[in-house]
This record gives C-alpha cells, structure tokens and sequence, in this order.
C-alpha cells in the first residue's frame, strides 16, 4: 500500500529544475476515499518553486490508493511526506 | 442449522460466472473490431485496456456517442459536456497530449448509428490516441 | 529513466502518540512550470481593441524564463476571462498547475484597466490578483509586471522582465554612411528608444547600479572617451579623454567608482576611477593587453580579460590590486566575463571549434558550460535575478539579439530589431507600483 501511494505520488511530481538537494515535509490528510482534505508543507525547503512543486505532487495524485480495511485506514488518513530527490 | 449440516459435503460445480464475463467481453471486442477491419480503419486495442483498471490509473477520457448520433465528451468527474466534430478533435487531442498514456475509450448506445462510433474512432485516432477501448452499456440499461 | 523502484521507511509508528506514516519520495520528473495564462479579454468597444495583447506578452515573458511552460492557447478546453468561468476541471484535465486569467477595459482617453488572477488549480483557489491602471504607451510594461508578479508568486525569486536592455545598433544610411545609436528597449527587444545618435562608433554601454545612467564609449571627433548619460533626461559628462584607448567602462555595485580599460601609459591596463573626485588609481599594471573589466558583486574584486598568458583569459584581481589570479582555464580563448548577480557564476565568450559562443562557468563547482549554438555571439548579459543571459548573435551577417534561460532549457532569439545590433546589457531592477 505504501508503495502504490509512493508511486502514485512520485508519478505526479514534477520537480522544479536544478532542485536536486533541497527537501521537504508534508502533511496530509486524507478522505476516506484516498480524496486529500489537507495538504501542507510542514518543513520547508526555503525554495517556494520546490515547496509549491511538492504540494501539487500531492494533490494531483488524488484520489490516493486506499486500504480496504476501516482500521489500516484510519492509519493511511494521516501521512507525511519527505520530498528528498537526492537520497 | 439441520439444514446446513445437510448441505455440508464438497462443491461439485465449478463456479462459470466470471467464464462468461470475459466471454461477452471478446465476443463484443470482436463483434466491434471485425468491421471496423474491413473498413481499413486501424484501431487498435491494446491489451493493456483489457486488463482490470488498477487503483491508480489515471482517470479515462470517455466520449459517448448517444442514440441520436451525438457526442459528449467526459474528462473529469461526471461532467458530461456534448462536442461536435471539431471540438472532440481541439479537447481529445489536448488531453491525450498532455496526459501520456491515459486510457481512450468510446462508450456507445446500443441504438447507435454504427458510423458514428467508427467517425468518433477516427477523430480520437487523429487526435494522437494511441488505442482505443470500447465501453459496453452496464446490464440493467441492456 | 524512470525506475520503478522504491525506497520506502515507516518511521514511528504505533507506540507514539502523534504517529504518522511518513512516505519518503526520491523520483520526480525534472521540467518546467506547467502554467496556462488565457488570452485576456476586452472589455471595450470591438473597433478599438487594446495595441498589445497582454496574456500573450505575459505567457512568452514566462516561456523565456525556462522555468514555465504556457500551454498552447489552441489547446485550451476552456477560455474564462472570468473568475466565475473558472471550472478547474479543464484544467486538472490537462495536468496545468496553475491558470492565469484576465481582462483589459477601457479607462478614460488613452487609458486601460488591466485586471488578472493567478490561481492553484489543484488546490482550487486564487492565489493572487491585482489591478493595474496603465496607458496606451504602458500597456506591455504592464504585462511584464504581471509576469513578475506571477514568476515571484510561483517560484519565490523577483521576476526580470519588466527591466530594460541597452545596446548598439548601426544602421547603414546610402553609401559608405552608418548612423550608429545607443538604444534602450524593454527585456523582450520591444520598444526600442534613441539615447545617443553618432556618425562614429559606440561601444560598451554600461549601466549605472541604480539603472538610471549609463556609460558608453564615444568616437566622436575622432578620439575615443566614455561619457556618462543620464538616460531619462540625456544629459551626459565627459570622464575620460586620455590618448589612445579609453574604452570598457564598469559600475562598481555601489556607484561611486568606475573600472575602465586605458592605454594612456603607452600599453591597455584596467584602472579606476572615484567619479566625484574623477581621481584613477591604476589596478593593473602588465605588459600585456588587460581590458573588459567587471565588478563582483560584492565590490571586494574584478574580473577581467588578459592576454598575459599568452591566449585571452578571464584573470581577477583584487579591489586594492595586487597579483591576478586566472580563473578560467576551458580551451584557449575567454573574454568578456561577467559576473551573475548572486556572484555564483560567471558568463563569458568562448571559442569552441573556431566559433565564438556563450558560456557560463560555474565558480564553486568550476562547472563549464557552453550555453550558445552561433559561430560568433558576444557579449552575453545577465538579467538582474540570473534567471537568462542575454547576448548578440549574427544571423544572415546582422547582429541580432538572443535570450538563454541560465539552465539552458530555453534558447530564443528577440525581436529582430533594425539594423545590426551589438553589446547588449540588461539593465538592473527597476522600480515598480503595483496596486493590488
């Protein structure tokens, strides 16, 4: 599951160029459809072209693949995400 | 609870149900791509379209060629918004240029004008589809 | 190039109380800005339509930058001049992250109301507007403001698009006879103005920090001497007259000082000049030719080009002089260097194959980069936030003016002016109003 919402995610990123070493969080809040209610950077990278470029990566993935099950849901509802192109 | 002690021994018939799914699928598939052959229409139907949808693909462009010949076009939600010739090539090219690799596919009233689903077929070809799929109507509006 | 392989971390889970999933992201498609900016609409009388159109101005401002991509008008499914006819549907459907709409409406003789909104289309909001009075003769510096606007809303850094470039243009006149022109033109080549008409060479405008004068080097009566002219009233001053070469004059970032290139000693060395003492202390002092100086934008050093080694090379030297130490070192011909505004990289002419191009030298990587595909560019310019590089490159035997974004995405000539046009510089920031 982490892996398809992984893959979903870094299929919608389209990164700002010459951004290789900056990284960033965000947090996420999803519906229980995978929809994102919420998405915020939490740590920035300092660059707005980046931290913008990481918002949209998220939204545009809605909805995001989500567990069947009521109980793995509630832990997929809330996520974060590390933006790192270098690692 | 007597009952069911009764029934209590091995299932014996195989279960066909999903046998008979994919074979109204092919048979519809074939049905379509027959005279469409013959006409020297190329369209081809990939088999990734055949395969289940998986949970992140994106969502499909959908044109819709109703009873009466006209088409509607559906990109995004449940908008359903009606096109002519002109503008089903401008919006379908737009979206397939734009979206690599996003699923093409033509819904068709089962009252249709045949040649309004292979003119569709075209104008989405020209349009850059690399394939198209074909939706069949859900049973109940059979 | 994309690789399906993940790398993934679960991090704290269960036994905190403020646990959350944490999903590490490393892949992502490297690429310019998807922006869509809808021709804007007039909301004036159809028999006079505005002279400029200002979504377009805007969406090629943008696309020059190399760090947005305009989508093609023709490719619009919908063309909202209003906020209410914004469905982000059309948009989402198209992968466009943000969508630039807007109207231009008459305001009194002469004059225009120019209304746009920038909006997040994925999060399905405005993110910015503004409403810019403006004139007829205004009009595209205010659709280079809107660009600024938005390229500082969108990426965090000040746009340079509504700044100016100086540079020379000849134009020939019957036989024999060549009118050469200092002009000043907006950053996209448009509106070009007259500074200075001679019948003799201009060369090496320069301009002051504060964009309000600049410094050129005249032939006029025969003898070469830089002037300084200020460019909004053209009254100007004679700095230097010495014999033999005057030439190359810099601005240091603070204005007090001028680097300047003169042979008056009998062999070219760069000096400086303290403009309100008019005072020159030499910086060079070498056999060999020095010339085509440029201040570090810190003012603390100077680059320039020497032949010492025997081959032009980029050499910088102290503010206080004293021994110059080479720094370019990438084939065997360097010249005319200058410094991008943060002090990072270094732009210069390089001759690659016996052709003459554009290439940036990165200082702390010592990366090189040819950035320029002519056989004989010149004088390559950085704009004020080092987002291009603007130079002069031949086409059909003319000078014309061409643009490349500092990453190298985007290459493009200007509008191709009259006459053949040389060493062109981008002028500093200028000041703006904006209302919002």
């Amino acid at each position: 599951m982490v892996g398809l919402i992984q893959s979903k995610v870094e299929r919608s990123w389209l990164r700002p160029p010459g951004t290789e070493g900056l990284k960033c969080a965000v947090r996420v809040r999803l519906g229980a459809s995978g929809s994102v209610l919420l998405a915020n950077v939490v740590e920035s990278s300092g660059n707005t072209a980046f931290d913008r470029s990481v918002e949209a990566a998220v939204r545009k993935a809605e909805p995001l693949p989500m567990p069947r099950s009521p109980r793995l849901q509630a832990v997929f509802r809330d996520l974060t995400f590390i933006f790192d192109p270098s690692s | 609870m007597t009952q069911k002690r009764k029934t209590r021994r091995p299932m014996a018939e195989i279960n066909v149900v999903p046998y008979i799914d994919v074979m109204l699928v092919l048979l519809v598939i074939f049905m379509i791509t027959a005279p469409l052959l013959t006409q020297g229409v190329k369209v081809e139907l990939a088999e990734a379209d055949a395969r289940p949808i998986e949970e992140d693909a994106k969502r499909p462009l959908v044109v819709s060629v109703e009873a009466d010949g006209t088409w509607s076009i559906t990109y995004d939600d449940d908008r359903i918004q009606q096109v002519d010739a002109e503008a089903l090539l401008l919006k379908s090219a737009a979206i397939i240029k734009n979206n690599p690799g996003i699923p093409v596919l033509i819904k068709g009233d089962k009252k249709v004008v045949y040649d309004r689903v292979i003119q569709a077929m075209v104008l989405l070809q020209q349009a850059g589809a690399p394939s198209v799929g074909l939706i069949t109507q859900p049973p109940e509006e059979r | 190039m994309k690789r399906l392989f993940f790398l993934f971390t679960l991090i704290a889970m269960s036994w905190q109380a403020r646990a959350t999933l944490t999903i590490e992201i490393t892949q992502g498609l490297e690429g310019a800005l998807p922006i869509a900016v809808v021709p804007f609409a007039w909301r004036g009388s159809a028999a006079s339509p505005p002279p400029h159109a200002v979504g377009e101005v805007v969406a090629a401002d943008l696309r020059r930058s190399g760090r947005f991509k305009p989508l093609a008008t023709g490719e619009m499914l919908a063309r909202p001049t209003r906020g209410d006819e914004v469905d982000f549907r059309d948009w989402r459907a198209l992968n466009i992250e943000n969508l630039v709409i807007g109207e231009v409406a008459p305001n009194g003789p002469g004059g225009y109301l120019v209304k746009f909104y920038l909006y997040d289309v994925f999060r399905g909001e405005q993110i910015t507007g503004y409403s810019m009075p403006t004139t007829t003769r205004d009009l595209r510096a205010t659709a280079h403001h809107i660009a600024d606007i938005i390229y500082e809303t969108l990426t965090g850094e000040p746009g340079a698009f509504a700044t100016r470039i100086a540079y020379v243009t000849s134009v020939r006149q019957g036989q024999d006879k060549e009118r050469v022109e200092l002009r000043i033109a907006d950053a996209d080549g448009y509106n070009p103005q007259t500074v200075v008409s001679s019948e003799e060479p201009l060369m090496s405008p320069a301009w002051s920090p504060d964009g309000t004068k600049l410094a050129y080097v005249s032939f006029e009566n025969a003898q070469p001497s830089i002037w300084v002219q200020e460019v909004f009233t053209g009254r100007r001053e004679k700095m230097t007259s010495f014999n033999g070469i005057n030439g190359a004059p810099a601005w240091s970032p603070d204005g007090r000082y001028l680097a300047m290139t003169l042979s008056k000693d009998g062999n070219p060395d760069i000096f400086v000049m303290d403009i309100a003492r008019r005072s020159l202390r030499p910086l060079t002092r070498h056999r060999s030719i020095d010339t085509e100086p440029a201040w570090a934008p810190d003012g603390k050093s100077l680059i320039f080009t020497s032949d010492r080694g025997g081959a032009p090379q980029i050499y910088r030297v102290s503010v206080n002089g004293g021994d110059a130490t080479r720094v370019s070192f990438e084939g065997g011909y360097n010249a005319r260097a200058s410094y991008s505004p943060d002090g990072r990289l270094m732009s210069m002419v390089t001759r690659v194959d016996g052709q003459y191009r554009i290439a940036i030298l990165d200082t702390q990587t010592r990366d090189f980069r040819v950035m320029s595909t002519g056989r004989l560019d010149e004088s390559p310019s950085f704009a004020p936030n080092g987002s291009m590089i603007i130079y002069a490159t031949r086409v059909n035997d003319k000078g014309v003016l061409a643009a490349v974004s500092t990453d190298g995405r985007v290459q493009q000539r200007l509008r191709l002016q009259e006459g053949d046009v040389r060493e062109p510089v981008w002028s500093p920031h200028q000041k703006q109003e904006r209302s919002r």
